[in-house]
């Protein structure tokens, strides 16, 4: 976290078609499989960069209606730009196979009025301030766990899978074993630093520290694993700044 | 005279072998021919049924009847199989058939190793398939086996791959050196390469670029090895490495293979026809 939390606004765009409509439970929707909870927005008339990288494996970043294709490659920095000039809503999708959830990652881009635009920003950046705030304040037990559940069920389980048990053996049971109930500097340092060489990536830089502290005590108190330690956001704040 | 001599019978059988060993020593390039267009036809059935898995599970939007890790098998093996397996062999097959008889030759220039390089094929897709019943699945990677996607986020199957690729490669190198040699060398009386069949001046050029891209393709797969087993960083960026390097190599063979070979091949084997109607 730099010292002026609104500097850079930071988000993560996820899927926001439920599973009910994929998995043929629900009808589905006008925008299955095209709709995400945070879209990109961008002020219309302006010419917009860019820049495309990845943190696991190669995907492509693919709006048509801006004729943007760009592969976004971990550990490189690709640039396109685009002007648009229509305000609205542009879809796209991942178009490089990247593994079992290629289908489910697709792209929105939310054109704007510059003012609206300026609303968003600075929306966005009261929210940087008040994560901000939240990293300072002391954590009770259940407030890690409600919102360490839902970073898990948005950063996690695609690998270790809804009930901590993985996919073994790419992917590591969390339950009853290792790291999840073991030493809990070693299980904070896995998920800020990740493991070199493995797929499991560092999450420093995607999640911000109360949400690492919420999802590594969740992880030591759900499924059965009854650690019962946890962990606040200001130490894993403090972890990571040292680190920097 | 000896008695040994006297009694000995000139006209002992020389024919093939009998039953299975007829297949399995066969130094004919008819036989070995016939050979690779039923393996190629094998595979064309295997794959297919994985196609049939594809298309059953796109019939309709959201998750039918397989998970997506499986689907992304599918079309990985699918992908594969057919590219290596049921294309590539069955114009080998063809080339067996056709490049003696269009060249005048009575027989491959090397007609053991042409049995070698059969022999290898079934191996080398037997590890590949068995790959489907391995702890963590089959490559699900697509057939053009990105890196990173192929190496560190590949399930444990991909080193049977690797070395399933290896076999592949050894069988289309020795099979292109086969023709190689059979057209420089083995053509009749009078058949010059000015009057030699189109079909196979085009095998003898995909012979030449097979030679030359198959091992660049055992470099790209050996460095995904290393990557995964050896702590290597060649597609790594963390390491110095470039995962866009690992689609330079690929592609360096893939683009030659798939464009020269199969389709030069494919319309070769075309206007040939066609001049012998018109
Ligand atoms: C892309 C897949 C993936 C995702 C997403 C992922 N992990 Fe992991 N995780 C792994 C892999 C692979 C390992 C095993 C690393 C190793 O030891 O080689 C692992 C290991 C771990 C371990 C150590 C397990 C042990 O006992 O050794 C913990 C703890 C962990 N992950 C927590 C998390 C948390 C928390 C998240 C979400 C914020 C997360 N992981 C997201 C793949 C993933
Ligand atoms: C039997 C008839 C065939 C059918 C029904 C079929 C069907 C399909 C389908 C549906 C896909 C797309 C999968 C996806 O990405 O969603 C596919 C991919 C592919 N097919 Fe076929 N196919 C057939 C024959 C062939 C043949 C003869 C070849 C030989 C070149 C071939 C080569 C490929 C390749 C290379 C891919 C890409 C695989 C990947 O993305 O990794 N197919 N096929
Ligand atoms: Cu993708």
């Amino acid at each position: 976290m730099s010292d002026d939390p609104t500097q850079e606004v930071k988000f993560i765009s996820s899927l926001l078609t439920p599973p009910d409509e994929y998995y043929n439970r629900s009808p589905k929707g006008e925008h299955y499989l095209e709709e995400v909870d945070e879209a990109v927005v961008i002020p219309v008339g302006k010419k917009i960069r860019f820049l495309i990288t990845a943190n696991d494996v190669i995907h492509s970043w693919w709006v048509p209606d801006f004729a943007v294709k760009k592969d976004a490659i971990p550990g490189f920095v690709h640039e396109a730009w685009a002007v648009v000039e229509e305000p609205g809503i542009y879809r796209g999708k991942c178009t490089e196979l990247c593994g079992k959830d290629h289908g489910f990652m697709p792209i929105v881009v939310k054109a704007v009025e510059q003012a609206e635009y300026e609303t968003w920003l600075a929306m966005k950046q009261q929210e940087a301030l008040q994560v901000y705030e939240t990293v300072g304040k002391t954590w009770s037990m259940a407030e890690l766990m409600e919102t360490g559940e839902q970073v898990y069920a948005q950063a996690c389980q695609s690998c270790h899978q809804p009930n901590g048990q993985g996919i073994p053996p790419a992917f590591p049971s969390l339950v009853g074993q290792g790291l999840a109930i073991g030493p809990i500097d070693a299980h904070i340092d896995i998920v800020v630093n990740g493991k070199p060489g493995s797929a499991m990536q560092a999450f420093a830089a995607q999640l911000n520290p109360a949400e690492i502290a919420a999802v590594v005590t969740y992880e030591r108190n759900a499924w059965g694993n009854n650690v019962g330690d946890l962990v606040q956001p200001r130490a894993v704040n403090a972890l990571i700044s040292s680190e920097e | 005279m000896s008695a040994v001599i006297e009694n000995h019978h000139d006209d002992h059988h020389h024919g093939p072998d009998k039953g299975l060993m007829r297949w399995v020593l066969t130094t004919n390039h008819k036989d070995i021919g016939t050979l690779y267009l039923w393996f190629s036809f094998i595979m064309f059935l295997t794959g297919g049924c994985m196609a049939l898995v594809i298309r059953a599970e796109l019939f309709q939007p959201g998750l039918q009847l397989v998970v997506p890790e499986f689907f992304n098998q599918m079309t990985t093996m699918h992908g594969l199989i057919m590219v290596f397996g049921a294309v590539m062999p069955a114009f080998v097959g063809l080339a067996n058939w056709l490049v003696p008889m269009m060249i005048g030759a009575p027989d491959m220039a090397l007609p053991r190793m042409n049995n070698y390089s059969f022999w290898i094929l079934p191996f080398a897709f037997s590890m590949l398939l068995s790959t489907l019943f391995m702890e963590g699945g089959a490559p699900n990677f697509g057939w053009t086996f990105y890196a990173p996607l192929s190496t560190e986020y590949a399930p444990p199957s991909v080193t049977f791959f690797i070395f399933a690729v290896h076999l592949m490669g050894i069988s289309s190198i020795m099979g292109s050196i086969n023709i190689i040699a059979t057209v420089m060398n083995m053509r009749a009386p009078g058949m010059t390469y000015m009057k030699m069949p189109l079909f196979v001046w085009t095998w003898l050029i995909t012979a030449f670029l097979l030679v030359a891209v198959m091992p660049v393709l055992a470099g790209a797969v050996t460095m995904m090895l290393m990557d995964i087993n050896f702590g290597t960083s060649f597609f790594d960026a963390a390491g110095g490495g470039d995962p866009v390097l690992f689609q330079h190599v690929f592609w360096f063979f893939g683009h030659p293979r798939s464009l020269y070979h199969d389709s030069a091949s494919l319309w070769c084997c075309v206007s040939n026809h066609s001049n012998f109607r018109s």
